[in-house]
């Protein structure tokens, strides 16, 4: 079944997200073979695709849970990588940027909206 | 003499004994130290169950120790003929070389062990004895031994091999040698700092016995940075003493993290090896004038972490500039808010203050350009979560009432904020020198508005309440029965009345009257703060004075440098010369390495600076005290063109050159000599005449 983030993924639908304006650049999030997620963010809009694309930055988390948690914006990451769960590669900034970003607020909430139906 | 020997790399630091042994007890804060853990709290070595004895210990560099030791024989008729030496290296662990040397005749059996053991205790967990809530193993994995800690996924491990054949066992390192007649025995151990090491790959120590240089954390050598900064020139030897060493403990303090790009300042030697916001503020404006990239780092980072979120636990709120940032087992399970922490009322505005000082310096706008939303922010921070009760000044009190910071100010302690008959003032504390740096930060952002960003509305309505703040400030804190700015507003509005330094600040940042700041020079200079090596954190006569009580009496030489560059803005060159003269000849006692505090009795009574007891060292504001300093004493400024020179140099030191002083002019140089006779004003009373007379 579909978590609450994957449900996002490929709708090719680019979402609002204010707390990341000035921000620009690809974070992939990756778990293990389970998951490799990448953020695109351009000018306060985030887009969420899956796939091998290139990214600047890799946050590699220890399990596809930790990994949604980020982009629902829940939970500390700088909690997060000091417990164990996760590791930033590439440009650290960036990472950090955009998991504090999602954190003072996420389009991929559980409280956000659902992905609209794609047109055909 | 020290009985402890510290060497550091960054946030990674051993102390030990002289005789270099690690034996942590409540009251001895020895061990091996990395992102605040300690990994390393026993290791003992033993020569046939005995501990050599000290001839010798030194640090050879701030990253290398090495110690002397011989093995007594038991009686004085009786030569020992047996040496031990012990050298050590700090970086990601450390690296010792073990050398015994046979001087006798005969051959040697020996047994040589090290007791070992690691508590993995949070510095947080040392400083106030707390008891750890993960289990601790150990395991010897072939010729390697390690020591480990797990709590959930939440790994800190250490591991120590050994160059020479070893007995592995969960508590020491054992070795059986034969040493032949005048022949030597040679072991290199690593201890090996390892977080989260399933996720680690080939961990290593940074050093090996072959390394004498070190490498900072500064993306180039030791020696191309100190040949990077300016060349110092003076008749007065101490003083070239003191700029090398602070140049070089500048980089020994710098580390990156697995969190943070860059490499900052760690604030202070042993319990503040951590990146702070105030900290790496006020040391990079110290040391802007020599290594200006330092500024530019600092901002970047601390801008990345600038406040997001309303989260009462951390004290954060949107454009705050953080406090602290720690990297141990209870910030990670968010047992302590330090993830960051941004119990700071100042850093915002520092951060400000920093921005446009660093521009005018550099002349590098894309920096500032990139910041102008994070200025935007701060200032919003400022006049909305920073003057929480719309009075027109900034005030804190914690909202994390259990393990917040009571005091947010640099004076932090829980006692710094008293009023005159020692009293504590009750919060919100709105201390006076947070609104200078406000004054003076919503001065500054209006120029970087008008200038790089564009916007000269919002640069004239900065101005507009830079102004009547300060009209204010110097009604509503002015105490005018004793003629100096109150420490505070308490809780109530209240004046806090105590005499501090706090009053010097307010020099720096320009916020005070022209009459009321002759008064404050009056105080800053008097016997009751200045001490003769620097400026007092709390009046003499005042009912919390201790001279030796951390905020409350003690010299602390950052907050001095910050008074003499007040004073030399108020256009008091010869007070300003005369304590920066004060803290540079207390250098010379400290063996050119400024502690972060030191005792405030007056010189006259003891002719040398007395030690603070629990004084960090090096610290990063105290190494940069030294080179702000020797940027009063040239009157060194930046138009946004030039370098401006205008030297006021004390006697002692006659003549003093900076070579190659980089900024927006590329590089320039600046002389200065001392003059008889000086110009600008004179402190009206007489009772600074006397140290004036060379300047």
């Amino acid at each position: 079944m579909e978590t609450h983030v994957e449900q996002w993924l490929d709708a090719k639908q680019k979402l609002p997200a204010p707390s990341l304006a000035g921000v620009a650049g690809t974070v992939a999030f990756e778990a293990g073979i389970d998951a490799r997620w990448l953020l695109t963010i351009d000018n306060g809009e985030v887009e969420l695709t899956s796939g091998p694309g290139e990214a600047q930055a890799v946050v590699k988390c220890d399990s596809k849970a930790v990994a949604e948690r980020l982009l629902r914006g829940e939970g500390n990451p700088v909690v997060s990588a000091l417990q164990g769960h996760l590791t930033a590669e590439g440009d650290r900034a960036l990472a950090l940027k955009v998991a504090l970003g999602l954190l003072a607020g996420s389009p991929f909430s559980t409280s956000g909206t659902a992905p609209q139906e794609a047109e055909v | 003499m020290s009985d402890t020997v510290s060497i550091l790399d960054g946030n990674a630091f051993v102390v030990s004994d002289r005789r270099g042994d690690i034996e942590a007890t409540p009251t001895d804060t020895h061990g091996l130290f990395l992102d605040d853990t300690r990994f390393l709290s026993r290791w003992i070595f033993t020569v046939n169950g005995r501990r050599p004895n000290v001839l010798s210990s030194d640090t050879l560099h701030y990253f290398r120790s090495q110690f002397y030791l011989t093995l007594s024989s038991g009686t004085i008729y009786v030569d020992s003929d047996m040496s031990v030496v012990r050298r050590r290296a700090v970086g990601d662990g450390f690296m010792e070389e073990i050398i015994l040397v046979n001087h006798g005749k005969q051959p040697q059996a020996l047994e040589l062990r090290l007791d070992v053991d690691a508590d993995f205790a949070d510095l947080f967990e040392v400083k106030d004895k707390l008891k750890k809530k993960g289990e601790r193993y150990q395991r010897v994995d072939g010729n390697r031994l390690v020591l480990g800690y797990r709590r959930g996924t939440f790994v800190r491990e250490t591991w120590i091999t050994s160059s020479q054949p070893a007995a592995f066992r969960d508590d020491s390192v054992t070795f059986h040698v034969e040493i032949p007649p005048h022949g030597m025995w040679r072991a290199t151990l690593e201890v090996v700092a390892v977080s989260n090491p399933e996720r680690t790959t080939k961990p290593r120590v940074k050093y090996s016995a072959a390394d004498v240089e070190p490498r900072p954390e500064l993306g180039e050598s030791l020696k191309q940075w100190v040949s990077g900064a300016p060349l110092l020139v003076s008749s007065w030897e101490p003083l070239g003493r003191t700029y090398e060493r602070s140049l070089l403990d500048l980089a020994a303090l710098r580390f990156q993290t697995m969190l943070t790009p860059g490499a900052l300042p760690a604030a202070g030697l042993p319990w503040f090896m951590a990146i702070f916001g105030r900290d790496s503020l006020l040391t990079s404006f110290q040391a802007l004038p020599f290594t200006p990239e330092l500024a530019a780092t600092t901002l970047r980072l601390l801008a990345l972490f600038q406040g997001r979120v309303d989260d009462a636990f951390r004290d954060e709120e949107p454009g705050k500039i953080l406090h602290e940032l720690r990297l141990g087992e209870m910030t990670a399970f968010e047992e302590r808010p330090h993830s960051p922490y941004y119990g700071s009322a100042d850093a915002t505005p520092l951060f400000l203050v920093l921005l446009e000082e660093y521009e005018r310096w550099s002349g590098d706008r894309a920096l500032a350009q990139s910041l102008e939303r994070e200025a935007r922010m701060a200032i919003d921070w400022i006049d909305h979560y920073g003057d929480r009760d719309g009075d027109g000044y900034v005030e804190y009190e914690r909202r994390n009432a259990e393990t917040g910071l009571e005091n947010q100010c640099w004076k932090d302690s829980w006692d710094s904020i008293a009023f005159t008959d020692g009293s504590l003032a009750p919060t919100p504390r709105a201390t006076c020198e947070i609104q200078g740096y406000v004054y003076d930060a919503k001065r500054r952002t209006a120029r970087l508005a008008r200038e790089v960003w564009g916007d000269p509305a919002w640069a004239t309505r900065l101005e507009q309440e830079a102004e009547a703040l300060k009209e204010r400030f110097n009604r509503d804190f002015w105490i005018p029965e004793r003629n100096f700015f109150a420490l505070a507003l308490d809780g109530t509005k209240r004046k806090v009345d105590a005499l501090t330094s706090n009053i010097g600040h307010l020099l720096w940042s320009g916020i005070a009257d022209e009459d009321k700041a002759a008064h404050c020079v009056r105080h800053l200079l008097g016997d009751e703060l200045f001490s003769g090596w620097g400026v007092r954190t709390m009046g003499s006569s005042e009912g919390s004075y201790n001279p030796i009580g951390y905020h409350v009496g003690t010299v602390w030489p950052h907050d001095t440098s910050f008074v003499a560059w007040g004073l030399r803005r108020y256009g008091y060159r010869a007070e300003a010369a005369r304590v920066s003269l004060g803290i540079l000849e207390a250098a010379i006692f400290f063996n050119h390495r400024l502690p972060e505090a030191f005792a405030g009795y007056p010189r006259k009574s003891t002719q040398f600076p007395v030690e603070y007891p629990t004084a960090c060292s090096p610290q990063a504001w105290a190494t940069g005290a030294p080179l702000l300093l020797l940027r009063t004493l040239l009157g060194l400024e930046s138009d946004g063109k030039y370098l401006i020179v205008d030297p006021a140099i004390p006697l002692p030191i006659q003549r003093l050159e900076l070579l190659d002083v980089p900024g927006v002019w590329g590089h320039m140089d600046a002389f200065g000599r001392a003059r008889p006779a000086f110009s600008g004003r004179q402190v009206a009373e007489s009772q600074a005449a006397d140290a004036l007379a060379g300047v």
